[in-house]
């Protein structure tokens, strides 16, 4: 290859090498840059997400209501809702059941300002809170404690709730 | 120089690998026919299809809060909504034919309507009434029957067969608490199951009870606390049997409903028998519902065809454990020659529930949405 010809080559491999590396800094950087922020899935971004609706600090307990698992677990806790827990200020109840395994008209046919029907089914689950029924003691919208509704415990859960009531 | 053709030697192997990889990936045993979206009012739990006139129609309900079975067409639309709200007063399970021939079973009180699409009774069967003239009814004062499944009715002409497989059950008394309750119905109950035929419903005293201890000595020695429920089908005028539990079909004897024989189902993708390992008491309750299973048999055109849903891992977190997505659900297809010769197993698509089999080899699954009450359906043909 003559001289001059190799020279150019050279200089071009070069330019190529630039290119590449700006483009591989471009692209690391790119990357970096345009990672998606990790959203912190809690309850504040729940009920924003699913409701637009600020959980206000003075709510301290939220109720999860569902229809899958133990039937005659959802059905208690739905009638403990019904009999106790409507339009109370400071307990929220979700409805997440599909009503194809429990009856959830009561829910539909009547609104409530402390119940809320999910539409997206399965983003409460996001929150890997409970797969099921169950209720979250809270504090200034953080959980301090998480309980899932259970056959052996259903009795405990009641009374529980039933405490929550005077707070 | 040197650097220049290492990479190029690079650059071409990678592609040359990528091109071999590409050409290599099988392609599906099945084409996308169609998809139809509509949107229903509610949450369809179970879909179901009948032919009439040649023409497919789908049915689905809601009905603990929506008290009404819908009758669609092919494009989603409802053309018939039946009201069951004078007629059902528990859980049920639907089963159409045609419009004339609507089935539904109230499931306790156990009775069985036979309506037409308006929802007009042509015939309503107290299931209930014929259990208790049978003497075993009698010798536990604390049990009850239940109707537990409620498989294909064959109804040609005054003849109309249905099969139950019942059970006695524990019925606790008022003063226990519901704990116990609960506690007792999930672990210990079922006790000497029962099938029930009924033959000729229209003259309803024409029924037969057979025992079936064979259904004892095939599933309940593997774990008595967490015994499982057949499903079943006809199969020409055979009728078989299987469980979640197990890797087999039976076939019985559709006069005495008694065990002939059973075949073991292999998948190249799942376990279909089930294992018993030590494991918490919750994912004991909910490992059916993990596990692989024989989820439909079909006789399709001198074949048959074996729907399997396979294993879905249990989430980690112990209080997540729920019935498992099954969107997220894998499913196969195998299909068997006549004589019951595996021919090969074909895997369906990803991220889509299984709705139904149609004849013809075409088969339906439905895609998640965002919004539950909006249904995407999909029709594929299963190709050579």
């Amino acid at each position: 290859m003559p001289v001059r010809l190799r020279l150019i080559f050279i200089s071009l491999q070069n330019k190529i090498m630039k290119k590449v590396y700006l483009i591989l800094i471009l692209g690391i950087f790119y990357l970096v840059a345009c990672q998606p922020k990790q959203v912190k899935k809690d309850l504040k971004w729940y009920f924003r997400q699913e409701f637009k609706m600020e959980l206000p600090a003075s709510v301290h307990t939220i109720i999860i209501l569902d229809d899958v698992g133990c039937k005659g677990c959802n059905v208690s806790l739905s009638n403990w809702i019904q009999k106790k827990a409507l339009d109370h200020d400071k307990i929220w109840v979700v409805v997440t059941a599909t009503g194809a395994h429990m009856d959830i008209s009561p829910y539909l046919n009547v609104r409530y300002k402390n119940v809320f029907i999910e539409q997206n089914t399965g983003k409460f689950k996001e929150l890997q809170l409970c797969g099921s029924s169950g209720f979250m003691f809270v504090k200034e919208g953080k959980v301090e404690q998480t309980y899932c509704i259970s056959a052996q415990e259903l009795e405990n859960h009641l009374q529980l709730l039933n405490a929550r009531l005077k707070l | 120089m040197n650097k220049t053709r290492k990479a190029c030697f690079v650059i071409c192997t990678l592609s040359a690998l990528l091109l071999i990889r590409c050409s290599t990936v099988k392609k599906p045993s099945y084409q996308k026919v169609k998809t139809v979206s509509f949107e229903l009012p509610y949450i369809p739990s179970t879909w179901g299809y009948f032919y009439e006139k040649d023409s497919l129609y789908f049915y689905t309900h809601n009905y603990p809060t929506y008290k009404n079975i819908d009758i669609l067409n092919q494009n989603g639309k409802v053309i018939h909504s039946i009201d069951l709200r004078k007629l059902i007063t528990d859980k049920i399970k639907v089963e159409i034919h045609s419009f004339d021939s609507v089935y539904v079973l109230n499931k306790e009180p156990a009775i069985l309507y036979w309506l037409n699409k308006n929802g007009l009774i042509i015939r309503k069967i107290l299931i209930d009434s014929l259990f208790y003239h049978q003497t075993i009814y009698n010798k536990g004062k604390c049990k009850h029957f239940e109707v537990y499944s409620f498989g294909d009715i064959i109804h040609k002409g005054n003849l109309l067969t249905v099969i139950h497989v019942i059970d006695t059950l524990y019925r606790p008394s008022a003063s226990q608490n519901m704990t116990e309750i609960l506690l007792y119905n999930n672990k210990y109950l079922r006790e000497k199951p029962q099938l029930l035929q009924i033959k000729n419903v229209l003259n309803s005293s024409a029924r037969v009870i057979h025992d079936a201890n064979w259904i004892n000595k095939t599933i309940r020695e593997e774990d008595e606390e967490h015994p499982v429920f057949p499903s079943y089908t006809y199969i020409e005028d055979k009728i078989t049997f299987y469980f979640s539990y197990d890797k087999h079909i039976y076939f019985v004897n559709s006069e005495d409903l008694s065990f002939e024989r059973k075949i073991p189902i292999y998948s190249d993708y799942t376990e279909l028998e089930y294992k018993k390992k030590k494991i918490t008491e919750k994912r004991q309750m909910y490992v059916v519902m993990y596990k692989g299973a024989i989820l439909q048999v079909y006789n399709k055109n001198n074949e048959h065809l074996v729907l399997l849903r396979h294993e879905v891992p249990f989430p980690e977190k112990e209080e997540m454990i729920s019935p498992p997505d099954r969107f997220e659900t894998r499913y196969s297809v195998i299909i068997y020659d006549k004589q019951w010769k595996k021919q090969k197993e074909i895997l369906l698509p990803e991220k889509e529930k299984f709705v139904a089999f149609l004849p013809k080899k075409q088969f339906i699954t439905q895609s998640k949405t965002k919004n539950a009450r909006q249904v995407t359906l999909n029709f594929y043909q299963l190709t050579e």
